[in-house]
């Protein structure tokens, strides 16, 4: 065991850089929120809530937000019913594949977003391989447009999100006991009774954990509504985005960083405090 | 059942794949734009790509970023872990949850709160800062992966060092850095891979003349259309399923991922 | 001429005491072994020799200079870990070198060391293996290896066979008694198991509540307990409540609870004082028929009846003056096929005045 003393001192550059890196300059963004905002604003001073009421007063940036808050859901959505069948698999495989799935399914986090936007581009483009694929197939005579819609943004959001969610399902199941499946069994569950009344409760503290990160993840991202959203504010992100570097208001773009900040520090305190409860009752119960 | 649940599978394993198998193809197309299947095959977007002073300049730009910060962030990183492993006092885990609070702000606020803080107290050197950005967000990953590797150490070895004559120092560098020395180097190798990756840190923080790879990528995309993005996505395709692989093998992924 | 003292080492745990001013001396060259149940604070004991642990109050002292102050890697200490605790990176020579290294030992001279401490623990030539190449045995010979060839001056082992299968732990045992002996090193060793520190001990310390309960040789600790807790921590199976009544020439009688008994141990006690009478299973004879009406013999009925393939084992009710009290018989098997009397059966009970050990608390 370590000295008191020591562990004070192995901890204080983390802390020190943790202090200067985020605690102090989030503070900064937090008073820059605070300050006077107009175009082009990028030293400014003074008190005001103004920023704050133009955000939550104007039906254009509400409209944004609520996109954003709305894309956000399907994206969470569709990652439990995409992530919760590959933990389940990833879970009853062997050994030997269970790494090389790892790899597979965990990639979209390993590989550049940059890259992986690209490839969507690529594939849901006017002249992309989905839209050629259903030309050459005859189904139909003019693209589709996918690119530059919802469903371009949900789409690159759940492919890169959804690792999140299986991670989190793989790590409840595998607290699993494997007999306990068994045991529904010879109490006479057929496999999706045993699934619905055995596994799935006990995979809700994954469920839950997977979806609070995939919400914050999903609503905080930049790339994908940027690249696959097309151009213009879309997205919360984007807004931010729009604010500092073409329109240079500061203390407006301050103020939607600090909502973002607060909404999804909020979702994840929401988890700690009351989803986790739930969920530690979850395993208590078993 | 099963069937359908294997197609489903299938299905999914092909969604996750798509993007990143179609740049690879795209990336060997000899034509102008990216089409997929190709009609040609060629290396000319490689020959293009590695000979465009843009990308090359802010591919160093990003590896200097991601192998400074990552050697920045390793030692604070592991006196942490240490630090929170090997001694029990109070408030030890919020000290935890403190040091792994970057992975819970949005990274274009973390990006942001930088832009603003740095030029707040006047510093305006753009490496500076972007190194600055770039060690808060690979420090968490190093944080997680130290501590899973130093938990795994019997502490008994490093009590049965210090009864053979060993110093704490010496039973560190002896006994418990050999051992956790793997976990630092896959947490060093996958914060790298954070860095170089990232975009929305980043963001606020370069210019047009201190550029890294993954936003010069970004604003090229933005006006251009050819396949030489694919072939330089396809170089980071190899480079990080390689780095995946190596960390697998090493750690496990999901330990440095921290699910 | 003392290696080891401990005066009055106390250490607690917040509100637990762990060890509660334990004090021990201990002779060169002698094998103590701190005996007891988990938590009561043998292992706490053997670690603040080693100075891993930093005791409350009390002090510790190694070959007459006080260490109480002195850190872990100061000490001059061998110590072998249930748990092996070989460094998993390194071979096995370089494990046995490490104590070397950290010493300035010279390269030449550490290699001729290491190979005579190999030999010592009949694992000569294993030097290029890793612990993983190695079985459980191998492993804490090679801990034992490292921990002797820095020629220490204690042995401390915190139940390094504990991790061992029954057989293996018995080659170990003996091994290990016949090294230490030949060596002459002065050893502490920990351990619950009663029959491990019989075997190996010169003394033993009998640890209850983070307190020695009882310091004596095998035999002394076996055959005399002193307290109840040592009593049943060594296997005895019947306690009685009694009183005395007096002495009877060489003889102490008792009344044990309505059974007479007579007992070789001297009392301190005052005549009408209550005490506690102990009994060995193995040390009561069961037979047919009524008891006598003399001292140390009781009849009664077989409560339960279990063979166990060596010795038989009878629950027996005797008529006590507060209600039937059960007794524990043990009988050797000579020759009988299954137990020699079935459930019910009426037997009588008798024992010398030899085998009755009187306990005052």
């Amino acid at each position: 065991m370590m000295k008191t003393r020591t562990a004070l001192f192995f901890l204080t550059p983390a802390v020190m850089i943790m202090v200067a890196l985020l605690v102090m300059p989030v503070g900064y963004l937090v008073r820059f929120s605070f300050f006077v905002g107009q175009q082009g604003a990028q030293t400014a001073g003074g008190f005001t809530l103004a920023n704050y009421a133009k955000l939550l007063g104007d039906s254009f940036y509400l409209g944004i937000l609520g996109r954003t808050l709305y894309l956000s859901l399907i994206t969470t959505t569709l990652s439990v019913l995409t992530g919760y069948p590959l933990a389940h698999f990833m879970w009853k495989t062997s050994k030997r594949w269970r790494g090389m799935l790892t790899i597979l399914v965990l990639s979209p986090l390993l590989v550049s977003i940059v890259v992986s936007s690209y490839g969507w581009i690529v594939i849901l483009g006017n002249r992309g391989v989905i839209n050629n694929a259903l030309i050459g197939l005859g189904l139909i005579d003019t693209p589709v447009k996918l690119m530059f819609t919802n469903i371009a943004i949900v789409v690159g959001l759940v492919h890169i999100v959804m690792p999140f969610m299986v991670l989190s399902i793989l790590a409840a199941l595998e607290r699993i006991d494997p007999l306990l499946a068994e045991a529904a069994t010879t109490l006479g569950a057929n496999r999706l009774r045993t699934l619905w009344h055995v596994i799935l409760p006990l995979a809700l503290p994954g469920i839950g954990a997977g979806t609070t990160i995939v919400f914050s993840l999903a609503m905080s991202a930049y790339v994908t509504p940027a690249v696959l959203g097309g151009s213009g504010p879309n997205f919360i992100t984007t807004l931010i985005y729009h604010q500092f570097v073409t329109l240079f208001n500061w203390p407006f773009g301050a103020t939607v960083a600090a909502l973002l900040l607060s909404v999804s520090v909020g979702i994840v305190f929401f988890y700690v405090r009351v989803l986790s409860r739930v969920g530690a009752l979850g395993v208590q119960a078993r | 059942m099963t069937r359908a649940f294997h197609v489903y599978i299938g299905f999914l394993i092909v969604f996750i794949m798509a993007p990143i198998l179609i740049v690879a193809v795209v990336s060997f197309s000899g034509g102008k734009v990216p089409e997929f299947p190709p009609k040609s095959f060629s290396f000319q977007w490689y020959d293009y790509a590695l000979n465009y002073s843009l990308f090359t300049r802010s591919a160093v730009n990003s590896a200097w970023l991601a192998l400074i910060s990552t050697v920045i962030a390793a030692p604070i990183a592991v006196a942490a872990a240490l630090a929170i492993v090997r001694k029990r006092f109070p408030g030890r885990d919020a000290i935890q949850t403190f040091l792994l609070a970057p992975l819970i702000v949005p990274s274009i606020v973390i990006g942001l709160s930088i832009l603003l803080g740095f030029a707040t107290v006047g510093i305006r050197d753009i490496f500076f800062r972007l190194i600055g950005a770039h060690v808060l967000i690979t420090f968490p990953y190093l944080v997680r992966t130290v501590i899973a590797s130093l938990s795994r150490v019997d502490v008994t070895v490093e009590e049965a060092a210090r009864t053979l004559g060993a110093n704490n120092w010496r039973t560190f560098w002896h006994v418990t850095l050999p051992l956790i020395r793997p976990g630092i180097i896959a947490g060093m190798l996958f914060s790298f891979i954070v860095s170089f990756d990232n975009v929305s840190v980043s963001l606020f923080l370069t210019s047009a003349r201190t550029n890294t790879l993954p936003l010069a990528i970004l604003s090229y995309v933005e006006f251009n259309f050819d396949p030489s993005i694919a072939a330089i996505s396809t170089m980071l395709i190899l480079f990080s399923l390689g780095a995946a692989v190596i960390l697998e093998r090493v750690v496990g992924l999901r330990k440095v991922l921290g699910v | 001429m003392t290696t080891v003292e401990l005066k009055k080492v106390a250490k607690r745990y917040g509100q637990t005491a762990a060890i509660d001013g334990v004090s021990l001396a201990i002779a060169k060259g002698e094998f103590v072994t701190l005996l007891g149940p988990s938590g009561c604070g043998k292992t706490t004991t053997l670690r603040v020799v080693a100075g891993l642990v930093e005791s409350d109050a009390g002090s510790v002292s190694l070959g007459n200079i006080d260490v109480t102050n002195i850190p872990t890697h100061k000490r001059n200490i061998g110590m072998v870990f249930q748990s092996h605790a070989l460094f998993p990176h390194m071979t096995v020579e370089e494990n046995v070198s490490f104590g070397l290294r950290m010493r300035g030992v010279a390269a030449d001279q550490r290699s001729t060391n290491i190979n005579r401490a190999l030999e010592l623990v009949r694992l000569p030539g294993f030097n290029a293996r890793y612990p993983h190449q190695l079985s459980g045995g191998q492993q804490q010979r090679v801990a034992l290896a490292r921990a002797l060839v820095i020629q220490p001056s204690v042995l401390l082992l915190d139940e390094p066979f504990g991790a061992l299968d029954r057989k293996l732990r018995d080659t170990m045992q003996v091994e290990l008694r016949e090294l230490t002996r030949r060596i002459g090193i002065t050893s502490i060793f920990v351990t619950h198991d009663q029959e491990e520190a019989l075997i190996l001990s010169d003394r033993i310390a009998v640890m209850n509540m983070g307190c020695i309960e009882q310091l004596g040789t095998p035999a002394e600790v076996f055959e005399r307990p002193q307290t109840k807790f040592v009593a049943d921590f060594m296997g005895v199976a019947n306690f009685v409540p009694a009183s005395v009544l007096g002495s009877r020439g060489p003889l102490t009688a008792l009344d044990a609870d309505g059974i007479a008994v007579e007992s070789t141990d001297a009392i301190q006690a005052a005549t009408g004082a209550t005490i506690e009478v102990a009994l060995r299973a193995e040390h009561i004879t069961i037979g047919e028929g009524d008891a006598g009406t003399s001292s140390n013999s009781v009849a009664g009925s077989v409560a339960s009846a279990v063979y166990h393939g060596n010795a038989s084992t009878y629950e027996v009710m005797v008529p006590g003056r507060s209600g039937q009290r059960r007794l524990v018989v043990r009988e050797a098997n000579r020759g009988a096929t299954g137990v020699r009397f079935a459930t019910g059966a009426k037997v009588a009970l008798s024992w010398p005045s030899g085998a009755v050990r009187l306990l005052s608390r």
